[in-house]
């Protein structure tokens, strides 16, 4: 990213160049992982913690992934605060860092998270040392008592995880943008470059991104795509854009035209 | 009928005093990389696996990372 | 790349033992048997109870290609094509049917969602340049009238054709023996045994089978045969799939194509058995057939099908997937001298049996590597950049 090194993201005590967070599920294989990742310059993955099988075989997605990413578990899957603390102490011990990508889920039909009980595991992953990324609803209130509760960022949804159906509610995340002073992270429901674009446009921070590659039908492209997004993006919102108006407003000057 | 623990969800017969064994008899590689274990709830740091007792009706969770979103 | 064939200058033909005695090892050996060879398959089970029972035996290069993956499309097809008349070859060895069936295949929406869905799918297969034909709602139905009224669009590929797979089991068995292969069932590899570079036969229990060509066709097992180097270990996973079986009155089938629901597959048998699958899970070697694997698949199945709701389930059971890193199968010569490949076949085993069974004999008879498997060999993992860091 051009200026990158002069625009990093920050999160906690870290920078990053990439202001993308990029899942390791959802591929059509183990291998198109690897290079979709790779080619999205994405440095944050997240992976979820689930248990071993007592009979063998395989191995880790962090086996394949190799030792050059900041590898952030998440607790998806999970519906309860009670089972997402412990799924957040199991990624820590397990993977030796203490961030966590908090996620409680409230049903499986919207995949919404659950805001009394994410406040609850926020609270107290907080207390216990974590630095803490709650994916929650783009409720600027719900976001601000994250803040409150010492989490180190806020991961507002864009739209239900996997549907792709972008960003909807635009003037929730400026609202959440100008009201914080976390990095804010759209999280879930990025279905294309555009839908990253307009989140760097609104002045988040940094973008997760998933099915949105996964999913992808090239998702090696996609990721290249969502790259030059975020870049785009950022730099458009560091630009600044132009008033909109109702009206044309010539940009030659009016003077000197031929024929008058 | 004798002690039996719950293993991932999996009831079976206590024949294991610590976690170490227990991961032994469940053929988990020791040395592994990104292996976590809770006993009731509350993680056993790998160094404390050889001590940690394990008891019957215990509620033991052995996780390791997978690919996900 | 190794690999070279020795030649015997007494026996007719190389001395091979197989490891693995699945459609692929079985196919194999029949190939090498009827050529002359004397071969051995050990079997650490009963024969083809694996991957190659547990298989529903759809043959669908079409409908199932996935992104990403052209050159293995190209495989896909390319084995498709040979499938009619090596069914009629295999069929003519062993004296029996293997109930080929070629209806072709049909994939069904019924939500908005699942429409959504099937539209991205139908471009990706038209972008592959694969013949596939869009369906009205009504259309489709026409076709499967017991589809479900609430069927919203399909797509039907006629060239993805189906067998019945433990038929081919037992059909493959059966040829190889008459062709005077040698079979060790419930006889476990304890290590390949490799001198100077060369693979030299396998070990079962204490005793050496002497070979010149080891193959190497033990599915989701074959990273896990003692005695091979690092280079030579595929690197390959079980992926756990849960299947379940239904069935219907033969003279009166619910469906006769194979139909894709969203969230399963249906394969309809000659005699009356729905195949349904299946669930992906990494999750090893479990060999748990669980409440919600089966709830998803028989909801997902009543969903689109509702006429499934008197039908016997007659049987349960899991398989396991023999899947590498990028789900292409690892073919051909190794970096152990004589040690061939015939694994890692993920979900495409049965489809992929005639070229990987023809393809690996032939080189094992006359070495040469046909130009079709060359992407496939396992030097494509070592390699990889990132399997070297990973491995560091």
């Amino acid at each position: 990213m051009s200026n990158a090194l002069a625009d990093p993201l920050t999160i906690a005590d870290k920078s990053f160049t990439s202001r993308l967070l990029i899942g390791s599920g959802t591929y059509p294989n183990q291998q198109a992982m690897l290079d979709a990742i790779r080619e999205s310059g994405a440095q944050i993955v997240t992976v979820a913690i689930r248990r071993i099988s007592l009979d063998g075989g395989g191995e880790t997605v962090l086996d394949a992934l190799g030792g050059d990413y900041t590898i952030l578990p998440n607790t998806a899957g999970c519906y309860t605060a009670k089972d997402a603390v412990l799924t957040a102490q199991l990624g820590r011990e397990a993977l030796e860092t203490n961030w966590v990508k908090l996620e409680v889920i409230g049903d499986r039909e919207t995949l919404y998270p659950d805001t009394e009980h994410l406040l609850t595991a926020a609270e107290e992953l907080v207390r216990d040392g974590f630095t803490v990324l709650p994916y929650s609803t783009d409720d600027p209130i719900v976001c601000r008592k994250l803040e409150d509760v010492g989490c180190a960022a806020v991961m507002p949804l864009g739209s239900p995880i996997g549907s792709g159906m972008g960003l909807l509610n635009p003037y929730n995340l400026e609202i959440i943008r100008a009201q914080t002073a976390l990095p804010v992270v759209v999280d879930a429901g990025i279905g294309t470059a555009s839908d990253v674009v307009l989140a760097m446009e609104l002045g988040c921070d940094a973008v997760m991104a998933a099915s949105a590659v996964g999913r992808a039908r090239d998702p090696v492209i996609m990721a290249r795509a969502i790259r030059h997004a975020l870049e785009a993006g950022r730099l458009a919102y560091r630009g600044g854009r132009i008033p909109k108006k109702r009206h044309g407003e010539a940009s030659s000057p009016g003077r000197g035209v031929i024929g008058t | 009928m004798g002690d039996s623990i719950s293993v991932n969800g999996i009831e079976r017969p206590l024949t294991d005093k610590t976690v170490g064994e227990l991961l032994a008899t469940e053929n988990v590689d020791l040395d592994a990389r990104f292996l976590a274990v809770a006993v009731n709830g509350a993680v056993v740091p790998r160094a404390e696996w050889n001590a940690a007792p394990v008891a019957a009706d215990d509620d033991v969770e052995i996780v390791r990372p997978a690919p996900g979103g | 790349m190794t690999g070279e064939i020795p030649k015997s200058p007494t026996a007719p033909g190389p001395r091979v033992a197989i490891i693995g005695g699945g459609v692929c090892g079985l196919g194999i050996g029949w190939r090498l048997a009827a050529a002359g060879c004397r071969v051995e398959v050990f079997e650490r089970d009963k024969t083809g109870r694996a991957a190659s029972w547990a298989a529903a035996g759809m043959l669908a290069a079409r409908a199932e290609a996935e992104p990403l993956e052209d050159t293995l499309l190209e495989l896909n097809l390319k084995s498709q094509r040979m499938w009619p008349e090596w069914a009629q070859e295999v069929e003519a060895a062993a004296g029996m049917a293997l109930d080929y069936r070629d209806e072709g295949t049909l994939i069904v929406a019924v939500t908005r969602d699942d429409v959504e869905q099937l539209h991205f799918h139908h471009e990706l297969l038209r972008g592959f340049g694969l013949e596939v034909e869009w369906l009205s709602g009504a259309e489709t139905r026409r076709r499967e009238p017991f589809l479900s009224p609430k069927t919203s669009a399909g797509v039907y590929s006629a060239g993805d054709h189906q067998v019945d797979n433990r038929k081919l089991v037992t059909a493959l068995e059966l040829a190889y023996l008459d062709a005077g292969g040698a079979l060790y069932e419930e006889t476990e590899v304890t290590r390949v045994e490799i001198a100077n570079g060369a693979a030299r036969g396998v070990f079962a229990g204490d005793e050496l089978h002497e070979a010149d060509v080891v193959v190497l066709a033990a599915g989701a097992w074959s990273r896990e045969i003692p005695g091979l180097p690092a280079s030579a270990r595929p690197p390959i996973r079980p992926i756990k799939g849960q299947m379940v079986a239904l069935q219907m009155d033969p003279s009166a089938p619910l469906i006769r194509h194979v139909v894709w629901v969203p969230g399963a597959y249906l394969a309809p048998r000659l005699d009356g058995r729905l195949i349904i699958g299946a669930t992906v899970e990494e999750k090893g070697f479990d060999t748990d057939v669980t409440a919600g694997g089966v709830l998803n698949l028989l909801l997902n199945t009543w969903e689109a099908l509702p006429g499934i709701d008197e039908l016997p389930l007659v049987e349960s059971w899991v398989g396991f997937r023999p899947t590498s890193r990028d789900d292409a199968p690892i073919l051909g010569p190794s970096p152990v001298e004589g040690l061939v490949m015939a694994t890692g076949h993920h979900r495409n085993g049965i489809l992929l049996a005639p070229i990987t069974i023809d393809a690996v004999s032939d080189y094992i008879l006359k070495g040469r590597l046909d130009a079709a498997v060359r992407p496939f060999g396992i030097d494509r993992f070592r390699l990889s950049e990132v399997e070297q860091r990973g491995a560091a």
